[in-house]
């Protein structure tokens, strides 16, 4: 009980924040929904604490590795008016794919 | 998004690195120190097995058979004169830590040979001539049961239980008994009943697991598409009810973008036993022993079966071609990650379609390394059963774990907490 309080509270709190300082329709409906999967987001985050199903060695950035003679070619293709996103849509450049 | 990685084919010198047949192919012991033996269509294997013979291992100032590692000063320790010695470094002896840009073709350890043989050997002893049988797959050690002396597996049989490094423990078990019991503390209100009860950390043990440590000389070329933004707005948009409301907009500027370099992979460390490979979390919790990777692995030493003494070991039964392709998929992550720092003009990202490889040369070298394990066996009700981990590297002392739930308890709790959420939700909607 101890930790719904303690949970309860700082959700309460963040959701009076934002709304006090957005004051925009989005980020309203968006305090809304993260009130009401609550309970579903606490169970995942302590699934994840406890069984740190989402670990793993970073082979990508812990390893040593060195790059040499770089080379860039880089051509310009055209432009994009009007997106809706501020990132790329199907940006991958982060992204690992070895398991 | 099309990712034509996988398929893509990786040329190896004048041949693919798939035709190559095993590092044990057409190799003959030789005695010694470092011997290189090619096959003319094969991989260049450095000899690390030396001169040793399997049986009594005797210490270098009185003979006895009785050695084991002390963690404290990383050194051999006899039992009975308590001299100490050191083994030499793994990679400066036999020569596995040259430049990796002059790296052509493949070179492996003789320690990395195929997996061919039984992993139960007999041995005799030299002592008082009785044949013990060690299995490879429990330790690398036994007793003779006639005159007690401790016969060791020096040789490589190719039965993967002889890698050609190994890397001491340096983390004390006191040390990783505490660490354990940290780490497990932070997790107790939501843990597993059983499990909170059971909980002895003292029974943390030391592990040498088997692992493949790969260089790679490789030349790189990725290619895909970037975006850099131009301008940025706010424009009105109305919806179907005929409500209008202020919404953000991007202009931006796309190029074909490709990046080719000389790419340097040092130490690459895979797990190289199938059951450690595996990393389902539905089913194992070997994730978290592949968290507290890296090692240290460039002060591994020359292996010595003295080292195993008073810790277990895993066999290795995942070879070279094995692994191989594994390896090149983290080297194409490690090559994207590296041209991720050349990119930074696309300030809307970039999309990699294409990531390829010409490896020019390999260098794979078996090694055992050392892990602290704490184990727990969970029975779940349906019957199945998951073993859980907390890990911690015998060298840094990262630790990783997967501590078993108290299902009931976390439901409850969390029904206490989405009741309050909806509350909470329902106040804010009748508020604004």
């Amino acid at each position: 009980m101890t930790g719904v309080v303690a949970l309860g509270a700082p959700v309460l709190a963040a959701a009076g924040d934002v709304l006090a300082s957005s004051g925009g329709d989005g980020d309203g409906k968006a305090v809304l929904l993260l009130l009401l999967l609550a309970g579903p987001l606490f169970a995942g985050w302590v699934y994840l604490r406890y069984r740190n199903t989402d670990k793993r060695h970073h082979h990508e950035s812990e390893t040593r590795s060195e790059m040499l003679d770089v080379q860039a070619d880089d051509t310009f293709t055209g432009s994009r008016k009007g997106l809706k996103s501020a990132r790329m849509q199907g940006a991958n450049s982060r992204k690992v794919r070895a398991p | 998004m099309s990712d034509t990685d996988a398929p893509q084919p990786v040329p190896l010198g004048q041949h693919g690195a798939d035709d190559l047949p095993g590092p044990g192919a057409g190799a003959t012991p030789v005695p010694g120190g470092p011997q290189v033996v090619s096959t003319p269509e094969g991989p260049r294997v450095v000899r690390t097995g030396g001169e040793r013979a399997d049986g009594i291992v005797r210490c270098e100032r009185c003979g006895a058979s009785e050695a084991s590692l002390n963690v404290a000063t990383g050194m051999l320790r006899c039992a009975f004169c308590r001299y100490e010695w050191r083994t030499e470094n793994a990679l400066t002896t036999f020569d596995l830590d040259g430049a990796i840009g002059d790296l052509s073709g493949v070179v492996v350890g003789s320690g990395t040979a195929d997996v061919t043989a039984d992993p139960s050997v007999t041995l005799r002893c030299t002592a008082c001539g009785a044949d013990v049988v060690i299995d490879a797959t429990a330790g690398v050690q036994a007793r003779c049961h006639w005159c007690r002396h401790t016969l060791s597996l020096t040789q490589q049989v190719p039965n993967g239980a002889v890698p050609d490094m190994v890397l001491p423990f340096s983390v004390p078990k006191a040390d990783a008994v505490q660490r354990v019991a940290e780490f497990v503390g932070k997790r107790q209100f939501f843990a597993h009943r059983r499990f909170r009860a059971e909980f002895t950390p003292e029974n943390v043990m030391g592990v040498y697991l088997p692992y493949m440590v790969v260089d790679v000389n490789a030349r790189a070329r990725v290619s895909g598409e970037g975006e850099h933004q131009t301008r940025s707005y706010t424009v009105q948009v109305r919806d179907s009810e005929g409500r209008t409301r202020s919404e953000r907009r991007y202009d931006a500027d796309v190029y074909d973008v490709r990046r080719t370099f000389g790419l340097h992979v040092d130490d690459l460390t895979v797990e190289s036993s199938t059951e450690r490979l595996d990393r389902d979390t539905a089913r194992t919790s070997n994730n978290v022993i592949n968290t507290i990777l890296p090692f240290d692995v460039h002060h591994g030493v020359r292996y010595d079966p003295r080292y195993l003494q008073g810790f277990t070991s895993e066999r290795r039964d995942v070879d070279v071609d094995g692994l191989r392709a594994a390896v090149h998929d983290q080297v194409r992550d490690i090559a994207r990650w590296r041209a991720d720092e050349t990119i930074a003009y696309y300030d809307r990202g970039v999309r990699w379609d294409r990531t390829e490889l010409d490896v020019q040369g390999e260098r794979w070298v078996g090694a055992y390394l050392p892990v602290w394990l704490y184990s727990y066996l969970e029975e779940k009700k349906n019957g199945s059963t998951m073993l859980h981990y907390v890990a911690v590297n015998g060298r840094t002392g990262e630790t990783m774990g997967s501590v078993p739930l108290n299902v009931p308890r976390l439901a409850l709790v969390a029904t206490v907490v989405e009741v309050v959420g909806a509350v909470a939700a329902a106040v804010l909607w009748v508020l604004t």
